[in-house]
C-alpha cells in the first residue's frame, strides 16, 4: 500500500498565500505526512539585481526605483519568514507535523533533489498575476520528479464529498489511495475506470478516453472532493483541478 | 364631687369570643372564602384603578407589614385580568440601516416564537441550499468559467508582453514586491559579470530594450485592479443571482406566513435585499459566517403564551433598573466587550405591557435609579432601556440604542403607609403617575359575622399551609388573639401573617402532644411559647425590679412619688414595665421643669403633657394668685428616651402630690394622659402596662390593694391574660377606670378632692386645699424674697 511521508509546498510564486498553505496542511493531515515548506531564493533574481540598470516596479504603485542586491536579499528573508508564520499558523492549527527550509539556487533543481517516491509536490494555481510561467516550471519539475502531484484548484468548491479514483486495474495504487482516504474519512467511493478494465466491484463508472475532458464529462452533477489518479500522460491534473473544483493528487505509476 | 372609682369588673377586661356563632366542630368543615376578607375600600379603589385607563391612574396600595397586602393585592389583580385582552408580543430584530438601533416590532400575542423560527429555519434551509448551491457543478462551471475568462484576460496581456521581451532576449521576473527585467543569453539571466564583458554597445542595446518595455509592463499592471475587479463584480452578481434563484420560494412562504404583518414584511424585504448583499457569508467558512448570519434571527422580547391569554400581571421582587426597564448585555470577545441586538434582554415592563406590573415600593425604592426609571417610563409612555454603567460613566464601549417600545402598563406598588406619605412629602410626581389609593384596613370591627369570617379565613389558611385543623375552642381563642393583636376588646386584626405564624405554631404543638386537631390547649401553648422566645429583656427588666435595682414600691405610701408605666417595642413585641416618676417643688417663677427635655430624652410628645401640667394648674390653681412655684418632674432609673404623654395623668398625681403633701398610693400604677381640664384620656398599650406591674405585684405577692388605673375608654381595650383576669376575680388586683384628674388623686390619696365654695376655698383635708395652701405659702414667699432682694438693688 501507498504510504507518503512529506508533501513539498514550494513557498514561491504565491504559494504563501494562506489559503493555498490551509489546504496543503489540511491534506497533510489527511494523509498523515509532514508538511515541509520549501522557500528557494531565486539566483536569477540577484543576479538581475547586480545589473548597474537594475529596477523594479510595485503593482501597487506603479512607481520604478532601483532593485538594489542588499534590499531584495532582506525582502527575500522578510518574504521567507513571514511564510514560515504562516506555515506554523495553519499546520498548528491542525496539529501537522511540519519543516521549514530555505534554499538557493534554481527552484527545479531543488525540487528534484529532495523528492523521493513518498513525497507529493503541491502545485497551485498561479495565485499572483505574473507568476504563470514560474508556476508552469513548477509543474514541469514536479512531473519530471520521482514524487507524486498534488494539484489544487483555483477554489476549493467543497470539502466533503466522494473520494473519486480513476484506475483500471485492482492494483492501481490510485485506487489504494483513494480507498483509504474514504475509509479514513467515513466518505463514498467512486471509481472511473475506462472500458473493459480489469477493476471490479463497487461504485464504478466507465470513463472512455483518459483526457481531462473525458474524466469532467463522466463525473458530471458528482460532489466529490478528491480525485486521485495515477499519471499515465494523458490527463493534466491542473486543467482537471480546475474544472472540477477540488484537489487532484496525481500517483507515479508503479 | 367625682364618683369614687370602682375596679372594672372580670367579664370586661376580657371579651372571649362567642362559641355560639362558630357553627363548626373544626375547621375542616368552613367553606372557602370567596376572596379577599373585608377591606371594601381598598377593593373598591383597586377595581377602579384598574378599570380607567387614563394616564397617571396608577395604584399605590398601602397597608401593614404583616397584612398580606401584597397577595391581597396580586388576588384582586388577578381577578381583574380575566378576560383583558393580550397585549401584542414585541421583537427586536437587527436594523439594516442603522445597526446602533435595533428595531422593535410589534406581533399578534403569540405570533413572535413563529416569526424567531421561521427566520431561523430559513437561515438554516439558505445554509444548507446556498451552500450545496455553490458547491453545485452548474455553479462552479459558470464560476470557473467566468473566472478563467477574466483571469485569461490578465495572463495573456503577461504572455505576450513575455514574448515580446524574449524575442528582445529580455525575461520579465517577479520580485519580493513587484516586477524587473533583465537580459538574457540562452534562455537564461545574464550573470553580472558576463555582462559586464559585454560590448559596450550590446550592452547599451538590452538596456535600451528593457527600457522599451519598461512601459509596457506598467501599462500591463495598471490594467491588472480593473480587471481583478471586473473578476471580483462578476463573480458576486453571480453569486446573487444563484441566490436569488434560491431563496424566491423559502421567502415566498416566510412572507406568506406573515402577509397581515406590514412591518414585518417590510423587515422580510429588507432582510432579503441584505442577504443577496452578502451572500457570501453562506461560502465563508462556518465559524466566520456564523456570527454574521445572527443579524437575521429575531430576538423575542415578550410573547404571550395562547392568543387569548388574559392580560399579563407581572411581579418584579427584585426592581434592580436593568429587571425592570431591561438591559443590554455583553460578551467578552479578544478583550472586547460587544453586543448585538439579540443581547437585549427584557425587563419587567416590557413583561407586564398590556397589563399589569406589582412592585413592593421599598424594593424598589432600595434600589439606585430605579424609582426614576420607573416614573420616566411613565412620562414617556414608552420603554427605554437605560445603562446604569453609561450612567455612572463606567463604560464607554460602543452600544446599541433599541427602539423604544411603546408602554401601556397599570403599575401597581404597595408598601407601609409611612413609606407612601413620605414619598408624597418628598416627590411631588407620586400624585402625578399614583392617583389612586388603595388603603388596606389593618383591623375590622369585631361582629359575630366577622368572628365567623376569621374563622373561615383561619379555615382557609389551614389548607392553604397544611396545617392541622383546629377546633371549635381553639378557633375562638385564636379569634380572642385577633382582638390582642389589635389592642382592642371591639376590633380584629387583618394583620394575618401573625395568625398565619401562629397557626403554623399551633399546628405544631398539636403535632407535639399528638393530636390531629389543634385545641385550644395548644393556641394557648402557641401563645405563651411566642412570649417566652420574645420575652428575654422583659424578663431582666422584671428582675431587675425585684431585686430592688430598679426601684419599684409596691406598698406604702410616698409624697411625690408614683409608679407610671411605659411599654417597650422590641423585635415587634410588646410589654409593659413600671417606672418611678417622681416630683419636687419649691417657691418660684411658675415653671415646671420636665428633666427628661432638659436632657434631651424627651420626645416632643412627652414634652407637650408636661406643659399641659402647666396649663391645668394654672387654670385650677392660678386664677387669683399667680403661680410661685417651680417643680421637677423625672422619669427615675430612665436612661433611654421617653416619648407619648401616656404619662402624663401620672406626673400630675406626683405634682398634686408634692404640692399637698399627701403621701400617694404605690401599690396602685397609673397610666393615661391628660388634658388641661383635668380629664384623662385614652392611652396605648393599656394591656401590656396592666400586665408588666400585675407580673411585679404578683411575683412580690398580690395583696389585694394593687392595681392599675387606667384611663376610662381604654377599658374597651382591654384583653389581658388569663391570670390578670383570675386575680382580678378574686379581689386580689384591680383595674380602674379613670376619667378625671379628681377621681385618680383621690384613689391615691385617699384624700377627698374638694370643692371650691363660694369664696374660693376649699374644705380642711381636701388636695385641693393642701395644693392652694402651699401654692400661698410658694407665692408669700417669694414675694418676700423679691421685695429684699429689691431693697438690696438685686435685678429679678
Amino acid at each position: 500500500m501507498t504510504r507518503f511521508r512529506r508533501l513539498v509546498l514550494e513557498l514561491g510564486h504565491g504559494a504563501t498565500d494562506p489559503e493555498v498553505m490551509r489546504e496543503a496542511a489540511a491534506f497533510a493531515h489527511l494523509l498523515d505526512a509532514e508538511l515541509l515548506a520549501l522557500f528557494v531564493e531565486d539566483e536569477t533574481l540577484l543576479h538581475a539585481s547586480a545589473l548597474p540598470f537594475a529596477r523594479e516596479i510595485s503593482p501597487l504603485s506603479y512607481r520604478w526605483r532601483p532593485l538594489a542586491t542588499e534590499r531584495l536579499e532582506a525582502e527575500l528573508r522578510g518574504a521567507a519568514e513571514r511564510a514560515r508564520q504562516q506555515l506554523m499558523e495553519a499546520a498548528g492549527a491542525i496539529g501537522v507535523r511540519h519543516g521549514f527550509e530555505i534554499r538557493r539556487g534554481d527552484l527545479a533543481l531543488h525540487v528534484t533533489e529532495i523528492c523521493v517516491e513518498t513525497d507529493i509536490v503541491v502545485v497551485s494555481p498561479p495565485r499572483r498575476i505574473g507568476t504563470s510561467v514560474e508556476v508552469q516550471r513548477l509543474n514541469d519539475t514536479a512531473r519530471r520528479s520521482a514524487a507524486s502531484v498534488l494539484f489544487l484548484p483555483p477554489r476549493v468548491a467543497r470539502r466533503r464529498g466522494l473520494v473519486v479514483a480513476v484506475a483500471s486495474r485492482d492494483d492501481d495504487p490510485a485506487l489504494d489511495v483513494a480507498r483509504r482516504i474514504a475509509v479514513q474519512e467515513k466518505e463514498g467511493l467512486l471509481v472511473l475506470a475506462s472500458s473493459g478494465s480489469e477493476v471490479g466491484g463497487g461504485n464504478i463508472r466507465v470513463l472512455f478516453g483518459g483526457s481531462d475532458q473525458d474524466m469532467v464529462a463522466v463525473l458530471g452533477d458528482t460532489m466529490e472532493r478528491l480525485i486521485v489518479l495515477t499519471r499515465d500522460g494523458a490527463g493534466n491534473g491542473a486543467a482537471l483541478a480546475a474544472a472540477r473544483g477540488v484537489p487532484v493528487l496525481v500517483l507515479e505509476p508503479i | 364631687m367625682p364618683a369614687e372609682p370602682t375596679p372594672l369588673s372580670p367579664d370586661r377586661l376580657y371579651r372571649a369570643a362567642d362559641v355560639s356563632v362558630l357553627d363548626f366542630t373544626t375547621t375542616s368543615e368552613l367553606a372557602q372564602l370567596p376572596g379577599l376578607i373585608h377591606q371594601p375600600r381598598a377593593r373598591e379603589a383597586i377595581g377602579f384603578g384598574t378599570c380607567i385607563s387614563q394616564a397617571g391612574f396608577n395604584i399605590f396600595a398601602v397597608g401593614d407589614t404583616a397584612g398580606r397586602v401584597r397577595e391581597s393585592v396580586r388576588l384582586m389583580l388577578d381577578e381583574a385580568a380575566l378576560g383583558q385582552p393580550a397585549p401584542p408580543d414585541w421583537v427586536y430584530v437587527y436594523n439594516f440601516s442603522d445597526p446602533q438601533r435595533p428595531k422593535a416590532l410589534s406581533l399578534p400575542p403569540g405570533r413572535a416564537p413563529a416569526l424567531q423560527k421561521a427566520v431561523h429555519d430559513l437561515i438554516e434551509e439558505l445554509k444548507v441550499a446556498l451552500s450545496a448551491l455553490f458547491e453545485s457543478e452548474d455553479y462552479q462551471k459558470q464560476r470557473g468559467a467566468l473566472e478563467q475568462s477574466i483571469q485569461a484576460k490578465g495572463q495573456a496581456a503577461f504572455t505576450a508582453l513575455n514574448e515580446k521581451a524574449q524575442a528582445k532576449n529580455i525575461a520579465v521576473l517577479r520580485t519580493p514586491a513587484g516586477f524587473t527585467m533583465a537580459p538574457l543569453r540562452d534562455g537564461k539571466i545574464v550573470p553580472p559579470a558576463d555582462f559586464n564583458a559585454w560590448p559596450r554597445d550590446e550592452q547599451l542595446a538590452a538596456q535600451a530594450d528593457i527600457e522599451s518595455l519598461e512601459k509596457e509592463l506598467e501599462d500591463t499592471l495598471r490594467g491588472m485592479p480593473r480587471l481583478e475587479k471586473e473578476q471580483r463584480d462578476a463573480v458576486l452578481a453571480l453569486e446573487r443571482e444563484t441566490a436569488r434563484f434560491a431563496m424566491e420560494n423559502p421567502v415566498a412562504h416566510l412572507k406568506a406566513e406573515f402577509a397581515d404583518l406590514p412591518d414585518v414584511i417590510a423587515h422580510i424585504d429588507e432582510m432579503t435585499r441584505n442577504l443577496l448583499e452578502n451572500v457570501q457569508l453562506f461560502t465563508a467558512p462556518q465559524e466566520a459566517a456564523s456570527g454574521a448570519l445572527e443579524r437575521y434571527e429575531v430576538n423575542v422580547m415578550v410573547t404571550q403564551l395562547h392568543p387569548d391569554s388574559d392580560a399579563p400581571v407581572v411581579e418584579e421582587l427584585n426592581p434592580t433598573l436593568a429587571n425592570l426597564v431591561g438591559r443590554i448585555e455583553y460578551l467578552q470577545m479578544q478583550g472586547a466587550l460587544v453586543t448585538n441586538f439579540r443581547l437585549i434582554k427584557a425587563g419587567a415592563l416590557h413583561r407586564a405591557n398590556g397589563g399589569t406590573l406589582l412592585l413592593d415600593v421599598r424594593a424598589l425604592l432600595s434600589e439606585p435609579y430605579s424609582w426614576a426609571a420607573l416614573k420616566r417610563a411613565l412620562t414617556r409612555r414608552e420603554i427605554v432601556i437605560e445603562d446604569v454603567t453609561r450612567f455612572v460613566g463606567l463604560t464607554t464601549t460602543v452600544s446599541l440604542e433599541p427602539d423604544p417600545i411603546p408602554l401601556n402598563v397599570k403599575v401597581v406598588l404597595f408598601g407601609d403607609r409611612t413609606l407612601y406619605y413620605m414619598l408624597s412629602s418628598v416627590d411631588p410626581d407620586l400624585s402625578r403617575h399614583f392617583k389612586v389609593l388603595a388603603d388596606f384596613d389593618d383591623e375590622l370591627e369585631r361582629t359575630a359575622e366577622n368572628e365567623m369570617l376569621i374563622a373561615r379565613m383561619i379555615g382557609d389558611m389551614v389548607r392553604q399551609e397544611g396545617l392541622k385543623p383546629l377546633d371549635r375552642e381553639a378557633v375562638a381563642r385564636v379569634i380572642e388573639h385577633a382582638a390582642r393583636i389589635a389592642d382592642d376588646q371591639q376590633r380584629l386584626t387583618l394583620r394575618v401573617e401573625l395568625i398565619r405564624d401562629l397557626l403554623t405554631e399551633v399546628s405544631h404543638w398539636a403535632g407535639i402532644a399528638g393530636r390531629e386537631v389543634a385545641t385550644k390547649a395548644d393556641v394557648e401553648r402557641a401563645v405563651s411559647q411566642q412570649i417566652v422566645r420574645a420575652s428575654r429583656i422583659r424578663e431582666l427588666g422584671k428582675s431587675m425590679i425585684l431585686r430592688d435595682i430598679a426601684l419599684i414600691d409596691t406598698a406604702g405610701s410616698k409624697v411625690g412619688q408614683v409608679n407610671g408605666l411605659s411599654v417597650m417595642m422590641l423585635g415587634g413585641y410588646a410589654f409593659g414595665r413600671p417606672t418611678r416618676i417622681t416630683c419636687s417643688v419649691r417657691p418660684g417663677a411658675g415653671r415646671i421643669i420636665d428633666i427628661e427635655r432638659e436632657v434631651q430624652l424627651g420626645g416632643p410628645t412627652h414634652s407637650k403633657g408636661v406643659m399641659i401640667l402647666s396649663g391645668y394648674l394654672a387654670g385650677r390653681y392660678g386664677q387669683e394668685m399667680p403661680l410661685s412655684l417651680n417643680a421637677s418632674l423625672v422619669f427615675e432609673q430612665s436612661y433611654g428616651g421617653v416619648d407619648g404623654d401616656s404619662a402624663s395623668s401620672t406626673e400630675l398625681y406626683a405634682l398634686l402630690s408634692a404640692l399637698s403633701g399627701l403621701p400617694l398610693r404605690q401599690e396602685i400604677a397609673v397610666t393615661g394622659s391628660v388634658n388641661q381640664l383635668g380629664v384623662v384620656q385614652a392611652i396605648g398599650g393599656a394591656n401590656q402596662k396592666i400586665e408588666g406591674y400585675f407580673d411585679i405585684c404578683a411575683a412580690r405577692g398580690l395583696t389585694k390593694t394593687q392595681g392599675v388605673m387606667i384611663p376610662a375608654s381604654n377599658a374597651q381595650h382591654l384583653m389581658l391574660r388569663d391570670d390578670v383576669v383570675e386575680a382580678c376575680a378574686k379581689g386580689q388586683f384591680s383595674v380602674w377606670p379613670i376619667e378625671t384628674i379628681e377621681q385618680g388623686i383621690t384613689l391615691l390619696t385617699g384624700h377627698p378632692v374638694g370643692e371650691r365654695s363660694a369664696d374660693g376655698t376649699y374644705p380642711a383635708g381636701s388636695v385641693n386645699r393642701a395644693v392652694t395652701d402651699r401654692l400661698a405659702a410658694f407665692a408669700k414667699a417669694r414675694k418676700e424674697a423679691e421685695a429684699e432682694d429689691d431693697e438690696k438693688g438685686k435685678p429679678r
